[in-house]
């Protein structure tokens, strides 16, 4: 198996007034050498604690991983203690995230923040750490570089401070990137850079990277399969190509109609109506079903299973035939 | 920067101008004839008269002011009507002492305080957290001078340790700069967690975590200056409480200073002495506050490079 | 935002909270909250004192018993008696009358003054609001307690003096915090929309805002009783405030210094009793916070 991370049944948990709350629900998907892998999904369908939970960065959140493997070069990531993990972090896998401005220390130098996981992980010298990270700016092409060591963050552009944030994350090559809605902060024309940036940067590391993002134009242009959640499940998975040619699951259609195209005049754009359950008030049957347009009678009493068919999995009542058949009988 | 601060010091001209006018209007607020009060029920027409133009209260008000400016400017404060002393060498002969133990009791307070907020912050609704806040709230509640003299009573009479009272020696200062500190140190507690847990949550955390970095280098490498800054500007509004207890915590230990001076004035009905130890205080109050918002200047480099 | 906690969670609570009554929905979360529930006991117990002590004392606290003076806590006098035989713990149940009235009424007129000079500043912005905040720094620029010594200096001593002073340095904080609220509450759609209507600037800020500011406002209260009575004792301790000879707690403080070698119990208890009536309104304070004005916890 070539897999770099093998996710197994995954479970997080948030802590609320209520109790505990499941907000991932048993997710399983892996990402291989050399593979853009995108998460899609809106906000609050657990995405992003997907991400965090894989990096196990649920400290300083009310979340708690409950159950499920995570499994990074034969090792399940969540029995290790804390300790290991911290090696893992930055060495192996590295995070970016949305907001380049709150997500880089204010008060600390850039140079500082470049050199910390070099250091700590390649056990450079505080000189030698300066060097890399000189060079690891240079080569996610930003100008100055030695200038840029002695700022702080609030002196960049925004388009800056996401490329110094890739520039950390892959300062120690790790073989996999969770970039975590990488372009969604920045501007349209500064989105595109990154986003090819972060192309460049996969094949030139030949890294796997996992792509979490609600926008399905980022997927479009960098993955290569992708996983749609909803609910905290995932409820679609296929190629990006067989993805936009034939979606299968009524949400993602909803997704996929939803995206402005050029040249569709002044057509309305369609929304999908409705919005993301809340964990604590969950339909019973399809978590999808209060806001499908193919609803069946079943689909709300019934939760549909991910059944896989041509690499391309779908949690859908409409395609599993004799489920289907058997009801309409 | 140099602007920043040059445009700190110029705001603060008028702000000045207003403080030491409403503290000239001192001696006009006292109800009735000033000059009678001071002088006392038994003063003949003369004294009374001679004390009125002493301290120029025959003269027209805004004349008064521009001359109090004047005197102010020239370091004249004016003279004690007790002793006929000039008011600003019976300050000079006491401000040492009070500056000695205002610095101390901060400087102690700083050191323990930040310690306490941290262990509190770090082991966040833990034990040591619970035992950390009970003691800041109760360090909040104490009055200065109870526990001054629950000292007293603990190293003078049962332990025979510490001196009661006076400025001699680094041993005098010990019993009042520890009553004298204990609520600023227990504020600056509280400010330091609270400050330390909001730090803790920002998305920079999540990216040092993300890097490997342990939790002491997220504490003291990422987090602590970060957090350092809103107290900062806490323990200089502190200050003037500081200020205040000084002058409880000197009657306490009969510590030769400028807020034993203010009591036994404000007894003796010594009011130039009273009105200059006023201004004196805010003052202070007003320049720890600026050198506050330097301080502050300089932990965060958005102002720095302004 | 962060995509943390899904943000459904939040509107629910809010929906949740809408459903319950005000009250039910605040006793159920400050009943969890031990230490501020402990203290409200306290404080009640206190408030009791003031109004049934001087019936129920055991010892007339003003007559004197020469046979007794001076005497350490015993099972007659658990807390002793002072210089006159007087019992201890008589003239403190006593003077909590004194002492909580001149610090509670003190703050009271301090948030009344302010509340409203916050309101005024908050809503109708501009000059005055400008005008209003420039006298809030001016007091700012003088030292509470300085603040007040100097107040008391002028009026000269006794408790009447001690309500101004006092109050008068919780003006300017409760000023700037109801002005905040204030500002708050008036970005907020629904202000608008009663300006629209055509009400009257006040009844826009008693009906609309004021209710708004009322949790921070009670909040703040609590914990500047706190302050005031420090600072009320600090007064009558060094000879500004209180009559000497009344069972004020601070006079009872000052007056003992002189038996501090021979008589530790003259000092000790009515500082304990300060010191614990002042920690139950900050536990009191920290718990109402933590309960109605969650935003500014932590």
């Amino acid at each position: 198996m070539n897999h770099i991370l093998q996710v197994n049944n995954l479970q997080t948990a948030f802590k609320t007034d209520k109790g505990m709350q499941t907000v991932v629900h048993g997710i399983s998907f892996h990402v291989d050498k050399g593979e853009i892998v995108g998460i899609v999904g809106e906000s609050g369908c657990g995405k992003s604690v997907t991400s965090l939970s894989i990096m196990r960065l649920l400290h300083d959140t009310p979340g708690k991983i409950t159950g499920g493997q995570v499994i990074y070069n034969d090792h399940d990531l969540l029995r290790l203690p804390e300790s290991s993990m911290k090696g893992y972090r930055g060495k192996e896998l590295a995070m970016i995230f949305q907001e380049p401005m709150t997500s880089l220390n204010p008060v600390l130098k850039i140079g500082k923040q470049l050199r910390e996981p070099i250091q700590l992980h390649l056990k450079m010298s505080k000189a030698d750490a300066a060097e890399h990270a000189v060079k690891v700016l240079e080569s996610v092409g930003i100008p100055r570089a030695k200038d840029i060591m002695e700022e702080y963050p609030h002196q960049l552009s925004g388009g800056m401070r996401q490329r110094v944030m890739i520039a950390m994350a892959i300062s120690c090559k790790p073989s996999l990137l969770i970039a975590d809605e990488p372009t969604t902060a920045l501007d349209v024309t500064i989105q595109a850079q990154i986003l090819s940036l972060m192309k460049e940067i996969q094949k030139e590391n030949d890294m796997g990277i996992l792509m979490i993002t609600h926008d399905l134009g980022v997927v479009a242009e960098v993955c290569n399969r992708v996983i749609v959640m909803y609910a905290g499940r995932v409820v679609e998975e296929t190629t990006v190509e067989l993805l936009f040619e034939n979606p299968k699951h009524p949400y993602t259609k909803g997704l996929i109609a939803s995206v402005p195209k050029i040249g569709s005049g002044s057509k309305r754009l369609h929304s999908i109506p409705g919005t993301v359950p809340s964990p604590t008030n969950m339909p019973t049957g399809c978590k999808f079903a209060p806001r499908c347009k193919d609803v069946m009678d079943f689909c709300h009493t019934e939760e549909p299973g991910l059944i896989e068919e041509d690499g391309h999995s779908c949690r859908c009542w409409l395609y599993q035939d004799q489920r289907q058949g058997a009801m309409t009988e | 920067m140099w602007q920043y601060i040059l445009k700190r010091v110029l705001g603060l001209i008028p702000l000045l101008l207003v403080v030491s006018f409403v503290i000239f209007m001192f001696i006009h607020l006292i109800p009735g004839d000033a000059a009678r009060l001071i002088a006392g029920k038994k003063a003949t027409l003369e004294e009374v008269q001679a004390i009125r133009e002493n301290l120029g209260l025959d003269k027209p008000l805004i004349e008064q002011y521009l001359l109090y400016l004047k005197d102010l400017l020239s370091g004249n404060l004016g003279y004690s009507i007790q002793s006929g002393a000039p008011v600003s060498k019976l300050i000079g002969e006491r401000i040492m002492p009070t500056l000695g133990l205002t610095f101390m009791s901060i400087g102690w307070a700083l050191v323990v305080g930040i310690l306490l907020g941290v262990i509190s912050a770090v082991f966040r609704n833990k034990w040591p957290d619970h035992l950390g806040m009970l003691t800041a709230v109760s360090g909040i509640s104490l009055p200065n001078f109870w526990v001054g003299l629950v000292l007293i009573q603990l190293f003078s009479v049962q332990l025979g340790l510490l001196p009661t009272g006076g400025a001699e020696g680094w041993k005098s200062y010990l019993m009042p700069s520890f009553a004298l500190g204990a609520g600023i140190m227990a504020m600056i507690a509280r400010f330091m967690r609270s400050s330390l847990v909001n730090t803790m949550k920002q998305e920079y955390i999540r990216t040092g975590r993300a890097k490997g970095l342990g939790g002491n280098a997220i504490v003291f490498g990422h987090a602590l200056k970060n957090s350092l800054i809103p107290v900062v500007t806490i323990a200089g509004l502190q200050f003037g409480f500081l200020l205040g207890g000084s002058v409880v915590v000197e009657t306490v230990f009969s510590f030769p200073g400028l807020g034993r001076l203010l009591i036994d004035s404000i007894q003796m009905r010594d009011y130039p002495v009273v009105q200059a130890e006023i201004l004196l205080f805010s003052l202070q109050f007003i320049l720890v506050n600026l050198l506050v918002d330097i301080v502050y200047s300089f932990l965060n480099p958005k102002i720095r490079y302004q | 935002m962060s995509n943390i906690q899904p943000e459904v969670v939040t509107t629910d609570r809010i929906v949740n909270e809408r459903k319950e009554t005000h009250f039910h929905q605040f006793w159920k979360e400050f009943r969890k909250k031990k230490p501020a529930l402990i203290s409200l006991f306290f404080i009640l117990f206190l408030i009791l004192i003031m109004i049934i002590g001087p019936s129920v004392v055991p010892y007339d606290p003003a007559k004197p018993d020469y046979n007794r003076v001076l005497e350490s806590p015993t099972l007659e006098h658990f807390f002793g008696t002072d210089e006159f035989g007087r019992d201890i713990l008589s003239r403190l149940a006593v003077g909590a009358r004194l002492t909580l009235s001149v610090s509670i009424s003190a703050v009271l007129l301090g948030a009344v003054f302010g509340t409203i000079l916050g309101l005024v500043s908050g809503f109708f912005g501009k000059l005055l609001d400008r005008s209003i905040m420039r006298v809030c720094d001016v007091l700012f620029a003088f030292p509470d307690l300085i603040l007040a010594i100097g107040i008391v200096a002028i009026l000269g001593p006794g408790l009447r003096n001690v309500i101004i002073a006092v109050s008068f340095f919780s003006i300017p904080s409760f000023a700037r915090i109801v002005r905040s609220a204030t500002l708050e509450t008036k970005e907020m759609l629904f202000v608008e929309a009663t300006r629209s209507i055509g009400a009257s600037n006040r009844r826009i800020i008693w009906k609309h805002i004021f209710p708004e500011t009322v949790p921070t406002i009670i909040v703040y209260f609590t914990m500047k009783v706190g302050t005031a009575i420090l600072a009320a004792a600090s007064l009558s301790f060094l000879g500004l405030g209180a009559e000497p000879s009344s069972p004020d707690w601070g006079a009872m403080l000052s007056k003992s210094r002189d038996y501090i070698d021979s008589s530790f119990h003259l000092v000790f208890f009515p500082g304990l009793i300060i010191f614990l009536t002042v920690l139950a309104f900050n536990l009191l304070g920290d718990g109402l916070r933590d309960v109605l004005d969650p935003k500014t916890k932590d």
